[in-house]
Formats: structure tokens, C-alpha cells, sequence
């Protein structure tokens, strides 16, 4: 846990902001300083969903008491190093099961399965009034989403902490607080792009028959999701392009970069929202529509009217390699990095890393034989304009990366909310998924967020809350 | 051929000033460089045609050419072009160009390069030796040094050429040149070109063994390329995704749109070029793709101020990628699913990727239930501002797409110019070229970092890292200033013993 290092340096943010940003965020709380004493007592943790990032989350959290894992493939070497790494924990294949069995004996619920089985367990652990850390995507349909976060208001007293690692880290916040010093002028336009997906993606549904691994049961891995017959093209790990099972890559990823900058741009309502997706072509230039998975390469421009003071601002996705148009001003001697955020401004532009921070030190850390260049938050564009500009002194709460797991468990054992609650996570999930709504229909859709429905194209609501499989159904709590 | 539109009273009587209105924007007008649309007679003779590469796009040329005389055909793959050759039964067959040019060399006065494009610079530059007219498929050749020195070699010489260039000086594709040029949108900022891929991409070098088609040479085929073992990823059809044959998407469909607006908006010299495509895996993890053009594709050139005109930025868009609406379309029209973009100081300009109106690609009628918006040349952004903009009165020479080929033969027994000349096309060419030299080299991956670390998206991503580096391009020097690799793919030394 970093130092509570909010400062009285006191940045005029608010009068620099000439036609404004959005308020603030006001940490909710103040994190444990450096007199901070754990207390003795350890956390009884459930997990489901081991073998994949669930390790990771289970490794963040290893010196709580993990008492029962879940997992539906224990072939996987990867799950039988959980199993071996916690030798204590029940293991299940059922989370229902576990549920039963195990619900007196825990505290806290580990949720780490595939995008469209989240929601379910998210409100099977609020149900059993379980503190939760939950795989972003929050969840895999909109009308999910809101249901999870309406379920999490209900119950505050539940600590929850969704999986965006670099979010309220050093070098996030100073991208968060150089964009909030007004520097560039109000945002016009903000630009994102990620080097994922990183698994095959433009393929058709496979029509050969193959046999799950043993003891998995394929019906309950499919759960409330169209079924499928089994497919080593779905499991292990590569599920996410399939739009039955994941959210694509803009699902999965767009969190990790919108934490700097949602709030304080409101991105919530966006208007319009429209994409393009790679196509593939087959011998003797024949189309092949995959149309159930994302494409290699996405974009998608979410349109946000003015919001209050700040001005009209679109927001633009671009993945597989795709990467915005090279600003002019840039130098020469510095090519666009592999993943990133450029905001354009009235005033300039602010190039910063995709998880926040410096764009030549991702991570805070400086890339090998990159040359430094530009401030902790970014680098400000042109770069003569900006020579004398100064990164703002640290104003907003940071929790560092390395403290990313246990910050959640200290809260959970102190009752007070983490710095990054799954109801935070499940805004930024919303504006994902709408981009998956335009990548699915391949249609400029106009989104009404009070409704939460499309207003142009009647094909495109089917995908903002579709149907479970019988016989799932979500909680209602 | 049409008539010479501009000769027609009244052509510019419309009173479209043009230069006035570009407001700095638009080049000089091309001046047509010679007068269409003579009452034509036929020549009793006929123009004795040889041909190489006949199974693919040139049997299209040969078909537009039928009425002449055929003389020879070279293919390399006789199973695929049988057909051809029945429908020229008088034609000599070869398999060697060089046996062809030895035995015919007497018998044409024109020959038709339709081979793959790692092909087209030896062969031009054997024609121009042997002082044959020309026609040519674009791209006119696979390296921008090459473009170089075919242009010199045809306005050396006196023969008659053409690129397949289809739709240039069509009334569609005149009709979005005009309007370009009529200033409506102002001084062009931007243009975004955008279209499909054709053939499969985002591949690794095959693997397994393959057998060529029965008595085809595939050492020849590779010829002034790299040799690659067989394999039917490469022939029939799908080599222009592979860097060393084809060129692209961009090198493919560069020359079909460049047309219109190259000249008019002076794009011949960029001071730098960026490109990137997209990543291919497998279930078992990342395909190594550097020889093969990704599925989906964006180049970005920066042109510097030209005269009065203001630096442009020039994008292109592949394989399903489309650029950003403006924020002046209207939510319920779909963006074109190919297409151009001009983008002006006071509008913006959508017109069909090949020239026209969007919604009526080729000048064709639009289909049943689709609204035609805009103007024969393009749709002006936004509507409200230009609804009583009119189409300029057509004032450039036109050939229309049936003439295409017919306008060739007539030109070589004149003994004038084409509309669409070799020399024209080579500037065409080498921008597209660099688009297709910027992809190649975002294609090479950078080294790993060497202190292990990644910079995000976990190890999957780490490897083959690629780098989007911009590269310096010095156009008088031909000489790619900044980047080594990317420099070595201007002038590219051919496979012996194809050296010229």
C-alpha cells in the first residue's frame, strides 16, 4: 500500500479547466498509511474459476486462508497448480455444489470464470452476502450489468474490487491528474488502443465433433450461453472472440484503459456508437462471415453529446494492431507505441500509456533502450508548447500495483470499500459492451442509457440483455 | 470512345470556376494532351497483339483486345489457361516469354503484361527494348525503384501505353474529379481510401509439400523474386497478399482510386509514411505472418504544403476497416463499404472508391430501395450546406469503361497518347508502393526488449512485437532517410538471372 498521498500542493484543477472537466473523483476513503498493522485474522476465500487469471487473483491473495476452489477442467496444469499450490481448499467441479457445502466457511468469493457466467455468480456470492473480487468484464450483457450493480448498491457493506490492475496506481493517477490540470483544454477526442486480441478470432463455428477433457462437464461450462457442442476452439482460454461466450477484445480490455479517464470525462451516456470489424477471405476471394467472433481488428467510436460544460467528445477503440492516425506534431523519432491513449484537446494532445502513465515507461517502468520523454502522465503534444509544463503534484489516492490484492482483502477486513468497487468497474463494462453492440449488428446505433435500448435499430437490443439457456436463470435479488 | 466533353459548347460555359473556387486547394487541372473523339475511322489493319500471363487478369485485356490480331500467348500454367488459348486458336502458345520474344519478336507491334507483379518490370522493360506498345496491369511494377525507371524508359520511347486502369477517365471517375475540383469542400485536409482484401491473408509460409501444375516451371514463376518452395497459397489467384510477389491490398487498389486525384491534388511526394496491420494467431499461439500483408490494413501518408495548398494527410483502410464517420453523416446511412473521403476546410466529399456517387458505383443505376444521395461525383457534407450545390458541367476528356481497351488499340495505330498512360500510372504506382513498403516494414518484428520486461498485454503479446515507425521519406533521393530495412525495399535486387 502506497502512502495516502493526497496532497495540499493543491492544484487549481478545477479554474484551469477553461470549459471544464468532470468533477472529480473524491477518494472515498483514506487508505491505510505507513502505521498500518494487518490485523491477525486471515480471510476464508472461495474461488471459481482457477485455471485461468483466477490463479493470478488466488496468487494476490495467498496468504489468506483459501478454503475452497472450483474449477469445471482439472486436466488443466494450470489448475492443478492451484490445487497444489492450496492443498487446504476443498476443490469442486460445481460451483453450486461448493456454494452448498462451503457457504458458512468463507468470506469472500474469488470470481474469475468465462464473461458469460458472471453475473450469475456475482449474485449468487451478493446473495450470500460474500465481499467479492470479480474478473472485468463486470458481466456479459448490459442488462446483466445493471443488474449486478443495482444488487451492489443494495448492499454496501459487501467490499468488492474488479480486476483492473494499473487502476489508482502511481502512474495511472498521473495521467488522471495531468489530463485534470487542464493542460490540453477541454477533450474533443479520445483515442485507445490495445495490441490484444491475442488468440484467434475472425473463425467459424467448428462443426467437428471433439470430446471435452475428462470429468469436464461441458453443459454447465456453456451455463446460461447458447450451447455449443464442445470445441477446443472455445476451451481452454480461447473463448473470448465468440460473442455466445466473451465480450471481444473491447469487452475485455477497454477497462483497463477507461479507469483514467471515465469519470472524469463522463463517458456514461453515450450517444451514438458505431465499428468495423476485419473480414476474412477464403480462396477465389470468397467472403467468410464470422460473424459470431470478433474480428482480428476492431474499431468502434462511441459519440458522446456535450455533458454539462464540457464539449461534445468521441471516443475511439481501436485493437489488433490497428492503431489512430499519427499526429502531425509528433516527432518523427518516436513511433506510436504498441498500445496507448492519445486525448486530443482545444489547448494539445496528452499521448499516455494504455494502463495510464508515461507512454515510453508503461507500468512506470522505462521500456528497454526508450528513450525518456514527456512527464509521468504522458507526454503533452507539441512538445514545444508544453517544454516548461510541470506533472501536477500527486493529488488523487493511489494504490500501487503490488498492492492491487491485498488492498481488497485489508478492506474487506476493515469494512470500508476498495478504491476500485465493481459497481465503478461495472460503468466502464456498460460503455464496453455498447461497443460490442455496434461490432455485432455492424450498424450506426443511436443509445438511449435511461432506456438502455437502441432507438434505431431493433436488432440490436436482442444483444443488450438476451435470454439465458434453460434452465439459468440471474438471481433476483 | 466518347467524345471530347470539353470541346462541347456549353462544357465550361457552366461557368465552374474552378481555380477561384479551390481556394488554394486543388491542383492545376490535367490538361487532356490530346483531342479525343475524332471522327474515327478503322484502320483495314488490325494491331498484332502478343501476350504474357494470360489466365488471369489478362485474359480480361485479350478479351477487350479481341478484335485485333493475337498473335502469341505466354503462360506459364497451360491447365489454367487452356481456355484462353481455344478462344485464340490462331495464337502461338509459350510457356517462356523469352522463347515467345525470340520467335515473335517480328510478328507484334504490341504486347499485354499481365503476369503477377514481381513480373512487370523485366517484362516492361523487354518491351520497351524491343520498342512494343504497351499495356500493362497495375501496379505497374513490385518496387518504387522500378516504377522510377520504367517511367524514364517510356517517355524515352515512342511506343504507345496503358494501365489497367479500368475506370480512370470514366464519366463516374471524371465526374468526382470535377467536383473535387470545383473547391466545394475547400482546401483538402485529409483523404481516406478505404476497401476490401481479396484473397487470404494474415498467413504463415506454408509448410507442406505441393506439386505445380503439370509442366509449369515454378522456378521461372518465382523468377526476380526470392525463390518459395510451391504451394496453392501462391498460384493460382493468391499471391498479391505475399510481399514478394504481390504488393497488397494497397499496391493492388492503390492505382484504381489514385487516379482521380493524385495529380489534381499533387500527392506525388510524401515526406512520411506510416503502416500497420493486424495480428493472425492459431490456437497454438501467434502466426508468424512477415511475409504474408495482414487481413486488415491502415497506411497514413503526410504530405508537406504544396504552393498554396496546406499539408494532407492521405489514409488507406483494408480488409473491413473503415474510416470515422464525420461528424456531418447523417446516423441512418451506412458508411460505404469501400469508398473515399475528402475531407476540406469547409466540407467533406464521400464518393465511390473507383470514382462516381457512392450509391451508384461504375455510373450504374442505384439498386432497388437504396437512396442515392449527393451528386454524381460524390455526396457533399454537410447536406444542408451544399443542397443547392450543382454538379460542374463535365469539362475533362472522358473514355468510358467499354472503350477502355479499344482506346489502347486505336492510340497505338494513331501513334498518340492513351488517357491512361504508363508514365501516369508510375506516379499512381510508387504512392501506393510506399503504403505497401510501410506495411512490409511494420511486418519485420522489433527485437525483444532486452531486460525481459514487457510493456503490457502479457507474453502473448510481447512476441513478434511490431513497431509502428514512421518512415522518412525523401522522394528526390528515392531514399528512405531513417530506416535501413525499410530503405532496402525501395530498390530490391532481383533473383538471378532476372537482374536487368
Amino acid at each position: 500500500m502506497a502512502s495516502n498521498e493526497v496532497s495540499s500542493g493543491a492544484i487549481p484543477r478545477r479554474t484551469v479547466l477553461a470549459a471544464g472537466l468532470a468533477p472529480l473523483v473524491v477518494p472515498r476513503h483514506v487508505l491505510g498509511g505507513p502505521g498500518y498493522q494487518a490485523p491477525s485474522d486471515t480471510l476464508a476465500i472461495a474461488a471459481a474459476g482457477i485455471g485461468g487469471m483466477g490463479r493470478i487473483y488466488l496468487d494476490g491473495c495467498k496468504a489468506e486462508r483459501i478454503v475452497a476452489l472450483c474449477d469445471l477442467d482439472w486436466t488443466r496444469p494450470t489448475t492443478q497448480g492451484v490445487f497444489e499450490k492450496f492443498p487446504a481448499a476443498t476443490r469442486y467441479r460445481d460451483f453450486r455444489r461448493m456454494f452448498d457445502k462451503e457457504e458458512k466457511n468463507f468470506d469472500a468469493f474469488i470470481m474469475a470464470a468465462p464473461d458469460h457466467w458472471h453475473a450469475i455468480l456475482l449474485m449468487q456470492a451478493i446473495q450470500m452476502k460474500k465481499h467479492i473480487y470479480g474478473a472485468k468484464p463486470v458481466a456479459h450483457s448490459i442488462g446483466e450489468v445493471r443488474k449486478v450493480r443495482q444488487a451492489l448498491e443494495a448492499n454496501p457493506k459487501l467490499i468488492t474490487k474488479a480486476s483492473i490492475q494499473d487502476s489508482r496506481t502511481s502512474y495511472a493517477r498521473a495521467t488522471t491528474e495531468l489530463l485534470l490540470s487542464g493542460a490540453i483544454g477541454p477533450v474533443r477526442e479520445v483515442h485507445v488502443w490495445t495490441a490484444h486480441p491475442i488468440y484467434p478470432c475472425n473463425v467459424l463455428r467448428p462443426t467437428e465433433i471433439q470430446t471435452p477433457p475428462e470429468g469436464l462437464d461441458w453443459d454447465l461450462w456453456v451455463g446460461p450461453a447458447p450451447f455449443h457442442p464442445y470445441h477446443k476452439a472455445y476451451h481452454p482460454e480461447i473463448w473470448r472472440a465468440w460473442w455466445d461466450f466473451g465480450t471481444g477484445d473491447v469487452g475485455d480490455m477497454a477497462c483497463h484503459t477507461l479507469h483514467t479517464f471515465f469519470e472524469e470525462l463522463e463517458l456514461g451516456a453515450p450517444k451514438v456508437v458505431y465499428g468495423c470489424s476485419s473480414t476474412r477471405t477464403d480462396v477465389y476471394n470468397t467472403p467468410v462471415d464470422t460473424a459470431e467472433t470478433e474480428g482480428y481488428a476492431n474499431t468502434v467510436v462511441w459519440e458522446f453529446a456535450a455533458r454539462g460544460n464540457l464539449p461534445p467528445l468521441n471516443l475511439y477503440w481501436y485493437d489488433g494492431g490497428i492503431k489512430p492516425s499519427r499526429p502531425a506534431e509528433l516527432d518523427h523519432s518516436v513511433a506510436l507505441p504498441r498500445e496507448g491513449v492519445l486525448f486530443v484537446g482545444e489547448k494539445g494532445k496528452l499521448l499516455a500509456g494504455y494502463y495510464g502513465g508515461n507512454p515510453f515507461q508503461p507500468f512506470g517502468r522505462a521500456a528497454a533502450g526508450a528513450q525518456p520523454r514527456g512527464l509521468p502522465g504522458g507526454l503533452l503534444l507539441p512538445e514545444g508548447r508544453f517544454k516548461d509544463f510541470q506533472q501536477p503534484p500527486p493529488a488523487l489516492a493511489r494504490v500501487e500495483k503490488a498492492d492491487h490484492y491485498t488492498e481488497w482483502i485489508r478492506c474487506a477486513r476493515e469494512g470500508r470499500p476498495t478504491c476500485l468497487p465493481i459497481e465503478f468497474a461495472s460503468r466502464l463494462t456498460e460503455l464496453a459492451l455498447v461497443g460490442t453492440l455496434a461490432l455485432r449488428t455492424r450498424k450506426v446505433l443511436e443509445w438511449d442509457t435511461a432506456a438502455m435500448r437502441v432507438t434505431n435499430e431493433a436488432s440490436a437490443n436482442q444483444f443488450v440483455e438476451p435470454a439465458y439457456r434453460e434452465p439459468w436463470k440471474l438471481p433476483v435479488l | 470512345m466518347k467524345t471530347e466533353e470539353s470541346s462541347k459548347p456549353g462544357g465550361t460555359a457552366a461557368g465552374v470556376s474552378r481555380r477561384g473556387m479551390a481556394a488554394g486547394a486543388v491542383a492545376a487541372m490535367i490538361v487532356p494532351r490530346h483531342v479525343l473523339g475524332r471522327p474515327y475511322q478503322a484502320p483495314s489493319d488490325k494491331l498484332n497483339i502478343a501476350a504474357v500471363g494470360v489466365a488471369g487478369m489478362g485474359r480480361n485485356y485479350l478479351a477487350g483486345c479481341k478484335d485485333e490480331n493475337v498473335v502469341a500467348l505466354c503462360d506459364l500454367d497451360w491447365e489454367r489457361s487452356a481456355r484462353v488459348f481455344d478462344t485464340y486458336p490462331t495464337a502461338k502458345r509459350y510457356r517462356d516469354f523469352r522463347q515467345m520474344f525470340d520467335q515473335e519478336e517480328k510478328n507484334f507491334d504490341a504486347l499485354i503484361i499481365a503476369p503477377p507483379d514481381h513480373w512487370h518490370y523485366y517484362l516492361l522493360m523487354s518491351g520497351l527494348k524491343m520498342n512494343k506498345h504497351l499495356y500493362c496491369a497495375k501496379p505497374i511494377t513490385h518496387s518504387i525503384a522500378e516504377a522510377r525507371k520504367v517511367k524514364a524508359g517510356v517517355l524515352a520511347s515512342k511506343v504507345v501505353t496503358k494501365a489497367s486502369i479500368q475506370d480512370s477517365r470514366t464519366s463516374y471517375a471524371r465526374a468526382t474529379t470535377e467536383l473535387l475540383l470545383s473547391g466545394a469542400i475547400g482546401a483538402v485536409r485529409e483523404v481516406h481510401l478505404w476497401t476490401g482484401t481479396y484473397s487470404p491473408s494474415g498467413l504463415a509460409r506454408p509448410s507442406g509439400v505441393e506439386t505445380p501444375p503439370a509442366g509449369m516451371d515454378w522456378d521461372m514463376w518465382c523468377g526476380p523474386a526470392p525463390f518459395r518452395p510451391f504451394s496453392r497459397i501462391y498460384h493460382p489467384e493468391h499471391w498479391r497478399p505475399w510481399w514478394d510477389f504481390g504488393t497488397g491490398t494497397v499496391g493492388d487498389f492503390g492505382c484504381h482510386t489514385l487516379q482521380m486525384y493524385h495529380d489534381e491534388l499533387e500527392m506525388g511526394a510524401p515526406d512520411w509514411v506510416v503502416g500497420v496491420g493486424s495480428q493472425a494467431f492459431s490456437p497454438a499461439g501467434r502466426v508468424d505472418n512477415t511475409e504474408c500483408m495482414s487481413i486488415a490494413n491502415t497506411v497514413q501518408w503526410h504530405i508537406p504544403a504544396r504552393g498554396n495548398k496546406p499539408a494532407m494527410m492521405a489514409y488507406f483502410y483494408d480488409g473491413g476497416l473503415t474510416p470515422p464517420r464525420p461528424e456531418s453523416m447523417p446516423a441512418e446511412v451506412p458508411m460505404p463499404g469501400g469508398g473515399i473521403m475528402f475531407v476540406g476546410a469547409k466540407g467533406v466529399q464521400v464518393s465511390a472508391f473507383y470514382g462516381g456517387n457512392p450509391w451508384t458505383p461504375f455510373g450504374s443505376q442505384p439498386r432497388p430501395g437504396v437512396q442515392v444521395r449527393g451528386l454524381p461525383g460524390g455526396w457533399l457534407l454537410p447536406e444542408s450546406q451544399f443542397k443547392d450545390f450543382q454538379q460542374p458541367a463535365p469539362t475533362l476528356a472522358r473514355c468510358e469503361k467499354p472503350d477502355h481497351y479499344t482506346e489502347w488499340v486505336r492510340s497505338c495505330k494513331a501513334g498518340k497518347k492513351s488517357i491512361t498512360p504508363i508514365e501516369f500510372a508510375c506516379g499512381l504506382t510508387e504512392f501506393a508502393l510506399l503504403g505497401t513498403l510501410a506495411l512490409r516494414r511494420y511486418g519485420m518484428p522489433a527485437p525483444p526488449p532486452a531486460n525481459g520486461t514487457g510493456d503490457g498485454g502479457g507474453a502473448g503479446a510481447a512476441r513478434g512485437r511490431r513497431e509502428a515507425k514512421v518512415l522518412l521519406w525523401d522522394s528526390q533521393a528515392m531514399r528512405i532517410t531513417n530506416d535501413e530495412a525499410a530503405d532496402a525495399l525501395v530498390n530490391p535486387p532481383h533473383r538471378a538471372p532476372w537482374e536487368i
